[in-house]
């Protein structure tokens, strides 16, 4: 009888419930028209994706899968449930549980406020793919629409890297293990606290604060004679990210100060990172297509992160056609090095199922792979 | 007889104090009262080629009622075709004599990211809508010519007048309206672009009315100048539903 009302009671959910499926498959090709000597010339891939929804009243179970086969670097092959998480909603809060990704921060060649999920190095170190975590989170909804949210991540994924031959290997010839050694105990949990709020009195502006505890998102690599392995550390972090629209100009501040744990051990002193820019759009500059340009510049006391003192300028060509096209340019100078790195991209539509993207990447860097160039395709059917 | 010139006297009265805003208002006002609203919209693009391209969203709006001359009303659009952009969200709240307050949710980045409302003649999803067409039209949002026509259109009796966009940034510089004299709702618009030539015609249809509010089913816009066009069917839309209006902040910009 228990048994029987059970079966019901799923029956009724699921006649009950919203189901949403989408997915795509793609193929991804790389080639290396500059690189350093013995690396793959080329890399070629093929991806998919498949994203569930699934509601019932209050409640929602998500799942996110993403797979890359590369046909010539299995250390990039990965099956990653990216994300999948129950989340249930009550009057004035949110409760999530799972697998998930979340997004901090407002500009928009680096966003140094993101720090709770790690990047996906094997998909592309030049990009900002991220892995999802396993976290639980509660969203208060304030009565003046401002949103205080906690998050608690677990512990911390292994870290993986393509193989010695690919081009974004950073470890010239040494063999990498991605087992993580941890400052502190594996199962510290990392925690975040957000608080944001929305203004709309003269100057219309998200503003948001947040407090970290936790693994740091800067790894170090460890070499221990065989192999370099990662290295996470115990930090704190206070951080600030915010949007002002002023005349129809957008103006991005992003920083954050930590302060690290064991700092005679990892050698690395408290420090700052902060990122201004601004974001203005021409509209209509021909037929109905528009010219965003955006300005960002960075700086950092700590001079092992990658954007310390840097200068980022770009142009977003927008077609607004049926196709959605769109054409980005963007230059990135570090201001004291002679490093620089230039991007171009194509994004749009074949069909309304077919969509392609090209990408012209060089980078001159000192520190990472030298001068490197690189013309990148992507097809994606989604059904 | 006598009885017969009284009415007749009153009806030419009231037409002749009848004023080009007094329109407006009038069709303003038959449009209100939907309270909140959910919709499934689709959008049919069509290139000179009459090549087809379908897009589909679902809207939910909520109607300010406070009219304080500030704020407009909410709506929170979700994109669910093309595929490439499912689940994008589309937050507006809308001010009468300001930028409107948007926010746009990338679903691909799990990112929310304000933008900037001052675009009010770009294209809307690569159609041949603006952003303008597409918001609400509140009259004190445009001058209205002094003087109004009477015509017909479709076997109907219309009032003809012009309105010019308040807003610099508008792309048009008049609009000539047709407005059924018996409903007071919009039959067709003609958009004139800032050189002052014709842009566009929109053509409404299938108009149904819910206790005193009239809603449209399908716009049809059509470029003179590009050849291309678009219909919008409004293929769900229900009213009246109640809706919290905390369902249109921030919170719900998510998968």
């Amino acid at each position: 009888m228990k048994r029987l009302g059970i079966i019901f009671l799923l029956l009724y959910s699921f006649a009950n419930a919203e189901f949403e499926i989408s997915n795509f498959i793609g193929i991804e090709y790389k080639s290396y028209i500059k690189k350093q000597n013995k690396k793959d010339s080329y890399n070629l891939g093929l991806t998919y994706q498949n994203e569930m929804k699934y509601f019932f009243e209050d409640t929602k179970i998500y799942s996110k899968i993403e797979v890359l086969k590369d046909l010539n670097d299995k250390k990039r092959d990965y099956l990653h449930i990216d994300e999948l998480y129950y989340s249930k909603s009550f009057d004035s809060f949110d409760f999530d549980i799972g697998k998930k990704t979340i997004f901090l921060g407002t500009l928009e060649a680096n966003n140094l406020v993101d720090i709770f999920n790690r990047q996906n190095y094997q998909k592309d170190s030049l990009s900002n793919y991220k892995n999802g975590s396993i976290m639980a989170n509660v969203n208060y909804f304030m009565e003046d629409d401002s949103i205080l949210r906690f998050y608690i991540k677990a512990f911390e994924e292994d870290i993986k890297m393509p193989s010695k031959n690919s081009v974004y290997y950073p470890f010239t010839n040494k063999e990498y293990s991605e087992h993580i050694d941890f400052s502190n105990k594996k199962e510290t949990p990392s925690i975040l606290t957000t608080y944001t709020k929305s203004y709309d009195e003269d100057i219309s502006a998200d503003v948001s604060f947040g407090f970290f505890y936790g693994y740091d998102n800067n790894i170090i690599f460890k070499d221990n004679s065989q192999f370099l392995n990662p290295y996470l550390f115990l930090s704190s972090k206070l951080l600030t990210y915010n949007t002002f629209v002023i005349d129809s100009t957008l103006y991005k501040i992003e920083g954050s100060y930590t302060k690290t744990n064991d700092k005679e051990k990892i050698r690395i002193d408290d420090f700052y990172q902060l990122g201004v820019g601004l974001e203005y759009t021409f509209e209509q500059i021909y037929k109905n297509h528009n010219l965003g340009l955006i300005t960002e510049y960075y700086k950092s006391d700590n001079h092992n992160i990658s954007f310390d003192n840097d200068l980022f300028l770009a142009l977003r060509y927008t077609l607004n056609d049926s196709a959605s096209s769109e054409f980005l340019a963007a230059y990135v100078q570090d201001i004291k090095k002679d490093d620089n790195s230039v991007y171009m991209k194509y994004n749009g539509r074949l069909t309304d199922n077919l969509n392609i993207s090209t990408d012209l990447r060089y980078i001159k860097s000192s520190t990472y792979i030298d001068e490197h160039l690189r013309f990148g395709c992507e097809i994606k059917y989604y059904f | 007889m006598r009885k017969t010139l009284f009415i007749s006297l009153i009806v030419v009265t009231n037409l002749f104090a009848l004023s080009t805003i007094d329109i407006a208002i009038k069709v303003k006002q038959n449009s209100n009262g939907y309270e909140s609203a959910k919709s499934v919209i689709e959008m049919t693009l069509i290139d000179q080629a009459k090549n087809q391209s379908k897009r589909v969203m679902q809207s939910i709006s909520f109607e300010n009622k406070k009219n304080n001359g500030i704020n407009g009303d909410k709506s929170l659009m979700e994109f669910k075709t093309p595929l490439d952009v499912k689940g994008t969200k589309f937050l507006t709240h809308e001010k009468i004599n300001k930028n409107n307050n948007q926010w746009l949710y990338l679903p691909a980045l799990k990112r929310i990211k304000r933008i900037s409302s001052k675009n009010k003649s770009g294209s809307f999803m690569g159609s041949e809508f603006s952003y303008e067409d597409i918001s609400s039209r509140e009259p004190s949002k445009y001058l209205h010519s002094k003087n109004f026509s009477e015509a017909k259109l479709d076997r109907l009796d219309v009032f003809v007048y012009e309105r010019y966009p308040k807003d610099t940034n508008s792309g048009y510089s008049k609009q000539v309206l047709y407005v059924d004299k018996k409903s007071y709702v919009i039959l067709k618009v003609d958009y004139y672009d800032k050189k002052k030539e014709l842009l566009k015609t929109a053509r409404y249809s299938g108009y149904k009315k819910i206790g005193n509010t009239y809603r449209v089913k399908n716009i049809k816009i059509q470029n003179h100048q590009n050849l291309k066009s678009t219909n919008l069917e409004y293929v769900e839309d229900e009213i009246h539903l109640n809706l919290d209006e905390k369902l249109f902040s921030k919170r719900y910009l998510k998968d």
